[in-house]
């Protein structure tokens, strides 16, 4: 009975985990974490970018504070926690070591598995492993509904972005694509190129286009997106337009893409 | 006192005022600098001063190195980046960055620095004039352009993208006083190389033959300069990334206080270089701008149209600049 007392106090005892009272998060791709899984006044200030139309949460981000994200003004907030996935100086971690600030790395995960990972580990970081438990409930039933889904064939389906990048192998998109029952018809390791002739001489059963509506893309007549031969090359061809907030990081949303690949691939 | 001595004084001063504005001035307005709370402490003095310090010092590093490569190779648009060693400073740390080492950047970009400097001295031994050693240093430079592209256009995903493109832009953005030691060593280092040679490159302003008439050893001169500047350059761009335009604007812009011999204006340079660097930085953090102006970038905006001015108004005097 007296150590089942003594454990019980010293359970008593010990404080919880605290979770971070004063979040900064130093680019877009890394608001949308914090906007996913904190609580608003966990944050302290978001980049930016939050509010751009690719910011996949834009709507909550909304009344929060931005920052430049400068190693001073995100100082001058007197962050507990800054979250990052390509913002701020490149070695942000040792840089904000010096100032005892821990810096919680995420994205850049190329597959569902991992995402999935790096959402619980944020939201664990963020404290609020219950959302992460949420979210990556959705995502799996998103994921098995995609593959009950899913024709035994798998039709070849490229990705292009409007700046002329196709997607291949080790890439998000490349994980999205497979995920929508499709084969990603660039077996190339990380982003190429546009293969323009190859794509004209061989065209793929579905094109998956990103960012070709975004309004600085649209715009911009020099971008390969805009080439001749390519606009009657895609008018002639099947595509599908994916939502830009849901690719322009990579990170467990892109589940999205997945879906809309997925209902092209089914009206087809 | 000479001109070169009032020149160096001034700049000294300018220096010391372009420091201290660099504390005071900044994105999160402080009333006293010196306040002794902790939050004005860490921002003055763990996160301005170290900042403003290694500008100060890549500055400096950049303008020396610059005016001893001018007086080496009797060329008014030689610096560092013309040799090549800067470009290759700068691919080291993409090599670094791509390969996933990204903590061995500084150390890969003063490696790179070194191998320019080896590569460029012994092409250039036989070379017949300062003309050929330029040439080659071109040749290299267009080689680790061409590199840094090919590591831009290979790049695995935004993130990386981003730190290669952050680098090759130049900031002293989150720089400690670690960053500035390491600079300061290099430039210790480049400086006493260059200073040891500053008598060489009086001579050689009469012209290969002559300075070797008088018995100016070349061959030494060209290694200490080399070796002086790749220290300097690889330095500065180890801890700053590429920041260009002060190495060839600071020499020009004292030129005209000091005069135009290369060995009085070693020092100038260098304190023009760090004085041009600072102010720059300082208009950087005070831009109002979405994200902030890298420091390569507003080295050039603000150096290019003052340079351009100076050697138009140089010009129409009949003088070159």
């Amino acid at each position: 009975m007296r150590w089942l007392l003594c454990a019980m106090a010293l359970v008593l005892a010990t404080p919880a985990a605290a979770e971070p009272r004063r979040i900064v998060s130093l680019d877009y791709c890394a608001d949308q974490f914090v906007l996913a899984l904190a609580d608003r006044d966990q944050i302290a200030a978001l980049s930016r970018g939050s509010r751009r139309d690719d910011s996949f949460y834009r709507a909550r981000a909304a009344g929060l504070r931005q920052t430049r994200g400068t190693l001073e003004e995100v100082l001058a907030l007197r962050p507990d926690l800054v979250v990052r996935n390509w913002g701020g100086p490149w070695d942000a971690e040792t840089v904000y070591a010096r100032f005892h600030v821990p810096v919680l790395q995420v994205g850049g995960t190329p597959t569902f598995p991992e995402a999935r990972a790096d959402l619980l580990d944020a939201a664990r970081t963020l404290g609020h492993p219950e959302r992460g438990a949420t979210l990556t409930r959705d995502l799996d039933l998103r994921l098995a509904r995609l593959r009950a889904n899913a024709s035994a064939q798998t039709p070849a389906v490229m990705y292009l972005s409007a700046g002329g990048a196709v997607a291949g192998a080790g890439t998000m998109m490349d994980a999205v694509i497979a995920a929508a029952g499709g084969r990603n018809v660039r077996t190339d390791a990380s982003w190429v190129v546009l293969p323009l002739e190859h794509m004209i001489e061989t065209p793929p059963a579905l094109i998956a286009l990103g960012f070709f509506e975004h309004g600085r893309t649209r715009s911009n007549p020099w971008l390969p997106g805009q080439h001749p031969a390519l606009r009657r090359a895609l008018a002639g061809a099947r595509t599908v337009s994916l939502p830009s907030a849901t690719i322009a990081c990579e990170a467990w949303y892109a589940i999205g893409a997945a879906e809309r690949i997925a209902a092209a691939l089914r009206a087809s | 006192m000479t001109a070169a001595h009032r020149t160096s004084l001034a700049l000294a001063l300018l220096s010391f005022a372009a420091l201290a504005a660099a504390l005071w001035l900044g994105p999160t307005p402080l009333a006293d600098p010196f306040a002794t709370d902790d939050a004005t402490r860490t921002i003055v003095w763990e996160i301005r001063f170290p900042r403003a310090l290694t500008a100060w010092l890549v500055g400096a590093a950049l303008g020396l190195s610059g005016a001893a490569l001018q007086g080496l190779l009797r060329n008014p648009l030689a610096d560092s980046g013309v040799l090549g060693l800067s470009g290759f400073a700068a691919l080291g740390a993409v090599i670094a960055f791509a390969f996933g080492f990204a903590a061995f950047a500084p150390l890969a970009a003063l490696v790179f620095a070194f191998i320019a400097a080896l590569i460029v001295t012994s092409l250039g031994w036989s070379a017949r004039g300062p003309a050929s050693l330029a040439l080659i240093g071109v040749g290299l430079s267009s080689f680790a352009g061409g590199l840094i592209a090919l590591a831009l256009n290979l790049a695995p995903n935004p993130g990386a993208l981003a730190d290669l493109i952050n680098w090759t832009l130049g900031s002293v953005e989150a720089r400690s006083l670690d960053h500035a030691f390491l600079v300061a060593a290099f430039l210790a280092v480049g400086a006493a190389l260059i200073l040891f040679a500053a008598r060489g490159l009086q001579a050689l302003t009469l012209g290969e033959e002559a300075a070797a008439a008088i018995g100016a050893n070349l061959s030494r001169t060209r290694w200490l300069v080399i070796l002086g500047a790749a220290a300097c350059t690889g330095g500065a761009t180890a801890v700053a990334g590429i920041i260009g335009f002060v190495g060839v604007a600071a020499p020009h812009l004292v030129r005209a206080l000091a005069g135009h011999d290369p060995a009085r204006l070693l020092v100038p340079s260098a304190l023009a270089g760090g004085a041009m660097l600072v102010c720059a930085d300082i208009a950087v953090r005070l831009l109002p701008t979405d994200t902030e102006l890298k420091l390569g970038v507003a080295a050039a905006l603000i150096g290019g149209p003052v340079f351009a001015l100076i050697a138009a108004r140089l010009a129409s005097r009949g003088g070159d600049s």
